[in-house]
């Protein structure tokens, strides 16, 4: 049986405007209206409240669920109340946002792509991943993806930042990983693998 | 030792110092996201030469949490 999955890619935030967003708000839950007009910056409550569209565009399109309740886990993952079976991933950053929704545990980020010290890549990264990035030309994108890897795995396991950091989990067993790179970006893909 | 936090997570954001206080949510209040948590993290392991494992960073989501972590390992 294969998982079905779905991913939703925004990053064309030129199309949008406060206007839009403003108008937006009153199709999310209360608690997600407050929470967008905390953030400070634009790009953050524009992706608060486009990630939540997303997902509730997501969730009728491929289930037909109309309404849903966010209720979050042990670790802070968050889940369906009223939809046990259905799994979702929110995860955004200053050039885009990313939503899936699927029938399986899911996890994905979605990284800016910028620099970072040797010194953090040391910290969180094993020591064949530190080598491939010193082996690299483009360290800044491979340690996107790398942490891409490890934050979808995260989110996909329910664990968060709680597992080892410097373990290599595009190397565990039963799941699926998968990372690309775009305009700026990497995204990072986590699925648990289902056997027949 | 708040004031020597606070001097190094203004390292890391955009918000003023003067509204940087005890009960400021790193997540929530500045912005941080989970890179930028293992980037502060880093810099407090620097400056006083400690190591602060995996499992305890999820607990660090306020500069409280962070002070009385440092106050208690230093």
């Amino acid at each position: 049986m294969r998982p079905m999955y779905k991913l939703y890619l925004f990053d064309e935030y030129e199309q949008l405007s406060e206007e839009f967003i403003l108008h937006a708000l009153q199709f999310l839950p209360e608690n997600r209206r407050i929470r967008s007009l905390r953030y400070r910056r634009t790009i953050d409550r524009w992706n608060c409240v486009v990630t939540y569209l997303m997902l509730r565009y997501g969730l009728r399109e491929c289930f037909g669920i109309a309404s849903f309740e966010i209720a979050f886990g042990e670790y802070g993952k968050p889940y369906l109340l009223e939809h046990p079976g259905i799994h979702f991933s929110i995860s955004h950053c200053d050039t885009g946002c990313l939503v899936a929704v699927s029938d399986q545990p899911i996890g994905v980020d979605i990284q800016d792509i910028r620099p970072v010290s040797r010194e953090v890549v040391c910290r969180v990264c094993s020591a064949c991943e530190l080598e491939e990035f010193d082996q690299s030309q483009d360290k800044d994108c491979v340690f996107a993806k790398m942490w891409a890897a490890k934050e979808s795995y995260g989110k996909m396991s329910g664990m968060g930042l709680q597992y080892e950091l410097q373990h290599d989990c595009r190397k565990k067993a039963g799941v699926i990983l998968s990372v690309d790179e775009r305009k700026g970006y990497t995204i990072g893909l986590c699925l648990e693998r289902v056997t027949d | 030792m708040l004031e020597k936090v606070k001097e190094i997570l203004l390292d890391y954001t955009e918000v003023p110092a003067g509204e940087i206080t005890l009960k400021t949510d790193l997540v929530n209040d500045l912005d941080f996201n989970s890179l930028d948590v293992v980037n502060i993290v880093v810099a407090f392991e620097d400056e006083f030469e400690i190591e602060i494992p995996d499992r305890a960073i999820r607990d660090l989501s306020t500069v409280e949490d962070i002070v009385k972590y440092l106050e208690a390992h230093v």
